[in-house]
């Protein structure tokens, strides 16, 4: 197959999905986003305005995915757009068919891995060098260091997930596998943990050397808090019960 | 003001937490350092910015679930700790009421993204009119006009949030020095909140068997080097 997608418009697919999220609306969630990214591809394998238009259309059905792994499914589509260029009859039917199938893999894997591990990791990683150096100039150094350590699997997966989305069209679907992260995810998992660990146990005691009483209200306002989430759900009341129950405590051991 | 420019400066930082981008400048780590900068005290914005980090750490942003607005709750808390902290001497009282306070800007701000997201609906409709009417740009268009919105509705957040605390803190100068030592926990309260809360997203046995590893590490590197 000749290609007519070039590296020229995997740059504009990029930038544009940086925006991916913008519209992000209850009736067809990212598919402003994703037909905005998809521009380029249109603009490129069409000649006619309506076929444009038509095209644009058809990716404003419902669609929606991480917003960085939604890369491999740009990648994808770009690509069966393109076959169907070169296709016999036309079915586009297909297209919406693998689009619809991805929602759930894109999902579930993009949020495991940023959301739950490499952005807590990072953060928590950034928070603990503040914590633990005295020099301004390394405390801004190492939050740089956190806020890049997040940007390269990020960047990377938007850049390598339309590549390899592209690539293997229909196919993409066999290495959207959370069992294919599974390195990342146990890295990240590793390093946000421990760094957890670690920023309690500095900040506790630094500030437990002074006054015993600050272990006590670490646990209590550890424990309400996530006593309370586990039974409401509700993270409002979680960190308003932890820190009134604190404040409570803390006119308490003032006066004893 | 001063206000207005703070509310401009925070409502475009915020647009990077699900708007544009979302490359994490937007979280209290960085927002707040920033602040800081600006407000001429970075080692303060760093202090607020590590604490607000972990209590808004287990916020995750999945599907189409109502997440609180951490971020810009965590800019309005840094902005009144940093007005009202050095006026007062007050800064572990003025820092548990900024975000007390500021929890239900949070709230507020998670309902506005609720209205934010109801009107991209309307933005989606107006998207379909415009291609039948053949303007190829109406994409373009549309993502512009919803950032504008979203730009707006955080402003109208932080400004109106900032003129209402402003009016709550100002007595903060009449509260007796002794008080303090009533809120002299707070940062504490506040990290015990964010590790509790932080438990829920390390639910696995082998995280909590390395957070008390890290714990324990944490004690000991603190006994050597300080």
């Amino acid at each position: 197959m000749n290609s007519k997608i070039r590296f020229c418009e995997f740059v504009k697919i990029i930038f544009r999905s940086f925006f991916i999220q913008t519209v992000w609306n209850y009736q067809s969630y990212l598919s402003i986003g994703f037909s905005f990214a998809l521009q380029p591809v249109a603009q490129k394998i069409f000649k006619q305005k309506s076929e444009i238009i038509n095209f644009l259309n058809r990716h404003l059905d419902f669609f929606n995915a991480h917003p960085y792994f939604s890369s491999f499914a740009l990648g994808a589509i770009a690509r069966l757009e393109e076959d169907q260029l070169t296709a016999d009859t036309k079915d586009y039917k297909e297209i919406q068919n693998l689009k619809n199938a991805l929602v759930g893999p894109l999902g579930a894997i993009g949020d495991q891995l940023f959301w739950a591990n490499i952005k807590p990791a990072c953060l928590l990683f950034g928070t603990l060098g503040v914590l633990i150096f005295n020099d301004l100039l390394i405390k801004i150094g190492v939050i740089i260091l956190a806020l890049i350590l997040y940007n390269i699997p990020h960047l990377l997966v938007r850049t390598l997930g339309l590549i390899k989305g592209y690539q293997m069209g229909y196919n993409v679907y066999k290495i959207l596998n959370l069992e294919n992260y599974t390195v990342p995810k146990k890295l990240f998992g590793f390093l946000g943990a421990c760094s957890l660990g670690i920023i309690v146990g500095w900040a506790l005691l630094d500030s437990a050397k002074s006054d015993p009483f600050h272990i006590l209200i670490f646990l209590i306002s550890t424990l309400s808090a996530y006593l309370f989430w586990k039974w409401k759900q509700n993270i409002y009341g979680s960190m308003v019960i932890a820190l009134v129950l604190t404040i409570v405590f803390s006119i308490i051991i003032a006066h004893l | 003001m001063e206000n207005i420019l703070i509310g401009l400066l925070g409502s475009f930082l915020i647009l990077d937490t699900t708007v544009v981008l979302q490359s994490l400048i937007s979280q209290p780590l960085f927002l707040c350092t920033i602040l800081g900068w600006i407000l001429g005290d970075v080692q303060l914005g760093l202090q607020i910015g590590i604490y607000l980090q972990i209590l808004w750490l287990s916020i995750m942003p999945v599907g189409a679930a109502v997440v609180p607005e951490g971020n810009t709750a965590s800019f309005i808390t840094t902005v009144l700790v940093f007005r009202y902290e050095q006026s007062s001497q007050h800064f572990h009282s003025v820092f548990i009421f900024a975000v007390l306070f500021s929890l239900l800007a949070g709230y507020v701000g998670g309902r506005l993204v609720v209205l934010f997201r109801k009107v991209n609906v309307r933005l989606l409709h107006k998207t379909h009119s415009g291609l039948a009417k053949g303007n190829c740009n109406i994409l373009s268009i549309i993502n512009l006009e919803a950032i504008i919105i979203h730009f707006i509705l955080m402003f109208l957040l932080i400004t109106i949030s900032l003129m209402i605390g402003d009016y709550l803190f100002s007595v903060s100068t009449y509260i007796p020095l002794t008080w303090e030592i009533y809120f002299k926990y707070a940062l504490t309260a506040t990290l015990g909140v964010g590790a509790g809360l932080a438990l829920t997203i390390y639910k696995e046995k082998n995280c909590r068997i390395l957070i008390l590893g890290g714990i324990l590490f944490g004690g000991i590197i603190l006994i050597i080097f300080k």
